[in-house]
């Protein structure tokens, strides 16, 4: 319970940038996963000392805070599910400064992705992280998720391009890590503990990014396969050959099907597809395009399109980013999607494998339907799960698949997330695979945050199942009637 | 009344890709207001976990209904149709004073203002007659004294054509009844008056000069009554194809043109007003950054201006700051009402009206 005085304080300097109306702490209770939980106050800070004053606040009466940017995270991670304050980020949108000659940009939290790119896109430079939910996501949201998308394979994650950043620890003092050089061997590598931290560490308040010239050219290839190991297949071999494209991404046939039923868009439906991002010169990407049609047809490719024209190509990249919020559309009104086991990353070559074993693993749970994409170039894979969530039996089947997938990439010696994060819905499958650190993460965690108040109960310290403050209307039996 | 609903609401897939395209959402800055928190407010209100009280309400109603949401979804959620749907569950408690005598209004006088004189076509001199091809619907807006030159205008221009119409004793058509969430028989009152006026006039086709009208009669009226051998236009797509240059005079001030919600996303009618605007030779025109699919709502729809006319204005502010001082020319009264307040607007009849040689 937030005491009555704290909220008479909060309200002495944010004024209606407090709210504690019911509607609006219900709706901050939801993230785009199968959680929810209500908060119990929603704060809308401007500045970085607004900040400090809050958690200051929070961390003298031991409440919870959980930021918030965009809340598209999909395991849990924006949920309060200790409730407490909901610090939300939409009001510290700034651009601060683009630095070209330094190769960097300086954000407050709450400016979008792709705004942020539109933004640099007039001087001739990106961002290069390109994460599916890339309209929505916050540079905050980004930096705490350690997000990445599709150009990770060339580019990297977020880790890659954080330089430095303005924290607000969970005790209340404002800390600079980092630095704003390309370079940096000046101590313990601060800013980078941040990234992933999913709110657990601090509030991060403003965010000092590298940035990279625009590539000059790109194509893109789809490759359709009537075998999906045949595409997984593909990967590996475009890797080896060595050929390391902007992005190489893979879709199965509940994907396609899916993002088919929900766009205009000529995407196969087949049993995968692999869509090939070249980029260089125009010489290049010639040459890059022989050896992957060479590579394609090697494995059985049924079909194989390429396109360079501007508009065709943003037609396919945002039909890809739109597969995960489509899935609905795949058996309309019957399954629906839900977010479980919905990130895994794996040595490249173990693509195939983990592909054909989830779908084995599918066949003996009938309440479910798989869907798989990812970003496998680079060895990360999504998987997505159709059930009727009104159903019991159909979330006790969806449960034990869970594991039995996570068992798989651990088994094929992958992570549990690539780049969606732990939150609650992947935690129990993260302290399987890091059990000799889970405990040196925990000293981390006690001793920048004495009083737990930082998104707490989530990531390292979760020590419950996944089945829980569940947002569908379905009973489990379980002792809130979640 | 939500339980209809609930596969939509199940169907939201909580990615927040409509939430960043609210203009309500981008003026207020939070999810609270945002498509995905009216469509999780209607899923609170449905499953229980959230009691209808004035904050659920002031979240439902902080909504133009411009449809932007439905046009951004991936998933395909239908949510102006559950955001209409949980009106009709707060609107017995907690709609405004300011609603409720707009609905009395329609009850009583058959118009949202109240002050439209009988007959309703009067000040454009142009009788109700029986057995002409087609009926021009005027809509609230242009039957309030305000909103008279567009409707003026229009029928001139219908003259001018020598088309063979008719003026209605139209009644409102219900759109705002049915934004508000009030009852389903008054709406319905609505449609019957309207449906028996038209049927009387035996006329093949109606015209519209408000979107919204025009909406609910092609997409709305069916559902409740017969209204089969009946075409329905916007006036712009009727005229589009009747006029050349040479029908105009040249040059203009500075214009641009603003899509009406309903016009654009609903009907998809882009192109038909920006050909009929450079019909005018040498027409002084420039498109605004937001256009076609993507302009910006006003801010006046949805009965939001009834509801908080501060949050209409802020929308207005941002969308007038597009223009650059252009006069903002739309195909929608009630668009041109609120832009009136705040920049020299004016209707798509008006401006082709004053540039046709008479
Ligand atoms: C359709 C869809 C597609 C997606 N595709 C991808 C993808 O391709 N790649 C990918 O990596 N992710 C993806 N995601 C997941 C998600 O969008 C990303 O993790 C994103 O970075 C989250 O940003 P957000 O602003 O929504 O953060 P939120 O969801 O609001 O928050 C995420 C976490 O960050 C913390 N946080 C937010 N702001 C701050 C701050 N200022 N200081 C400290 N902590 C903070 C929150 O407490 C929370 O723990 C996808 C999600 C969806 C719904
Ligand atoms: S209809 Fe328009 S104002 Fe209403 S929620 Fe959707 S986008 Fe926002
Ligand atoms: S875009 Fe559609 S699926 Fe995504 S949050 Fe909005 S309503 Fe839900």
């Amino acid at each position: 319970m937030i005491p009555s005085e704290m909220l008479e304080e909060l309200r002495s300097f944010l004024g209606d940038r407090v709210s504690t109306a019911p509607a609006d702490t219900y709706v901050f209770g939801f993230d785009a996963s199968i959680h929810h939980h209500k908060a119990e106050a929603v704060v809308f800070p401007e500045s970085t000392e607004e900040v400090q004053r809050i958690v200051k606040l929070c961390n003298k009466y031991k409440v919870p805070i959980t930021p918030r940017g965009s809340g598209s995270a999909l395991a849990g991670q924006a949920v309060p599910i200790k409730g407490g304050i909901v610090m939300s980020f939409k009001r510290m949108n700034r651009i601060k400064e683009v630095k070209v000659e330094d190769l960097q940009v300086i954000v407050e939290p709450g400016v979008i992705n792709d705004q942020l790119n539109a933004e640099l896109k007039k001087y001739g430079f990106f961002f290069p992280p390109s994460p599916g939910s890339g309209k929505v996501a916050t540079i905050g949201g980004m930096v705490a998720m350690n997000a990445s998308g599709m150009r990770a394979l060339k580019y990297g994650a977020t880790r890659d391009y954080v330089m430095a950043l303005e924290v607000v620890t969970p005790t209340g003092e404002i800390a600079h890590f980092g630095t704003h050089t390309i370079k940096d061997a000046s101590s313990y590598q601060m800013a980078k503990l941040m990234v992933g931290s999913e709110g657990t560490l601090g509030i991060i308040t403003e965010i000092t990014l590298r940035i990279e010239p625009l590539p000059k050219d790109t194509s893109i290839v789809l490759a359709a396969f009537e075998d999906a190991r045949m595409a997984g297949q593909t990967i590996s071999d475009i890797i080896a050959y060595p050929l390391i494209p902007a992005s190489v991404e893979f879709m199965d046939r509940v994907c396609l099907q899916s993002v088919v039923n929900s766009r205009a868009v000529d995407f196969p439906v087949v049993d995968a597809v692999v869509m090939i991002e070249l980029e260089g010169t125009e010489e290049e990407i010639k040459e890059d395009l022989k050896k992957v049609e060479q590579i394609a047809k090697k494995n059985g490719a049924v079909d194989i399109r390429v396109s360079s024209d501007p508009a065709k190509k943003s037609e396919w990249l945002e039909a890809r980013k739109a597969v995960l919020p489509s899935m609905s559309q795949y058996a309309r009104g019957k399954m629906f999607m839900v977010s479980l086991a919905d990130d895994m990353s794996l040595p490249i070559s173990k693509i195939p494998d983990a592909v054909y074993g989830f779908h084995e693993i599918e066949k003996r749970h009938p309440h479910v339907v798989l869907g798989v994409y990812g970003h496998a170039g680079d060895g990360n894979l999504h998987t997505i799960f159709l059930i009727d969530p009104r159903e019991k039996e159909a979330w006790e089947d969806a449960e034990k698949m869970v594991e039995e997938m996570y068992d798989l990439v651990i088994e094929l010696g992958g992570t549990v997330s690539g780049e969606h994060g732990i939150g609650i819905t992947k935690a129990p499958f993260m302290r399987k695979e890091k059990k000799d650190s889970i405990e040196l993460m925990k000293r981390i965690k006690r001793a920048l945050d004495p009083n737990d108040i930082m998104n707490p109960g989530k990531n390292v310290e979760w020590d419950d199942g996944i089945l829980v403050d569940l947002r569908y209307p379905v009973n489990l039996g379980g002792e809130d009637g979640a | 009344m939500l339980e209809e609903y609930v596969d939509q609401m199940m169907q939201c897939t909580s990615c927040s890709f409509c939430t960043v395209t609210c203009p309500v959402m981008n003026v207020l800055l939070t999810d609270a207001s945002s498509p995905r928190g009216r469509v999780q407010i209607a899923y609170g209100l449905y499953t229980g976990e959230l009691e209808l009280d004035e904050s659920a309400s002031k979240r439902l109603y902080e909504c133009t209904t411009c449809g932007m949401c439905d046009h951004s979804c991936p998933s395909g959620v239908h949510i102006v149709d559950v955001i209409k749907a949980a009106r009709k569950v707060v609107y017995p408690e907690f709609s405004v004073e300011k609603q409720r005598s707009f609905v009395n209004n329609i009850g009583e006088k058959g118009h949202t203002y109240g002050e439209a004189k009988e007959p309703v076509w009067a000040f454009t001199g142009h009788e109700p007659k029986e057995n002409a091809e087609i009926a021009y619907f005027m809509g609230c807006k242009i039957t309030a004294e305000s909103g008279h030159a567009q409707g003026i205008a229009a029928v001139r221009i219908l003259e001018h054509l020598n088309e063979d119409f008719t003026t209605l004793n139209e009644v409102c058509c219900g759109a705002p009844l049915m934004y508000m969430g009030a009852p389903e028989e008054k709406i319905r009152a609505q449609m019957e008056k309207n449906m028996a006026e038209i049927r009387k006039r035996g006329v093949k086709k109606v015209i519209f000069s408000c979107p919204s009208c025009y909406y609910m009669f092609s997409k709305v009226y069916p559902k409740y009554v017969d209204i089969s051998d009946i075409e329905f236009q916007h006036i712009v797509e009727y005229l589009d194809g009747k006029l050349d240059m040479d029908d105009f005079d040249s040059g203009t001030e500075p214009i641009t043109y603003h899509d009406p919600c309903h016009l654009g996303r609903t009907f998809g009618v882009y192109e038909e007003p920006r050909k009929l605007i450079k019909l005018i030779p040498d027409a002084d025109y420039m498109e605004m950054e937001h256009n076609r699919e993507n302009s910006l709502c006003c801010g006046a729809g949805g009965s939001l201006a009834l509801y908080e006319p501060s949050l209409t204005k802020k929308m207005a502010e941002r969308r007038v700051s597009e223009s650059d001082g252009r006069i903002i020319v739309s195909a929608c009264p009630n668009c041109v009402g609120n832009f009136s307040k705040h920049t020299k607007a004016m209707s798509i009849e008006e401006l082709l009206w004053n540039k046709m040689k008479k």
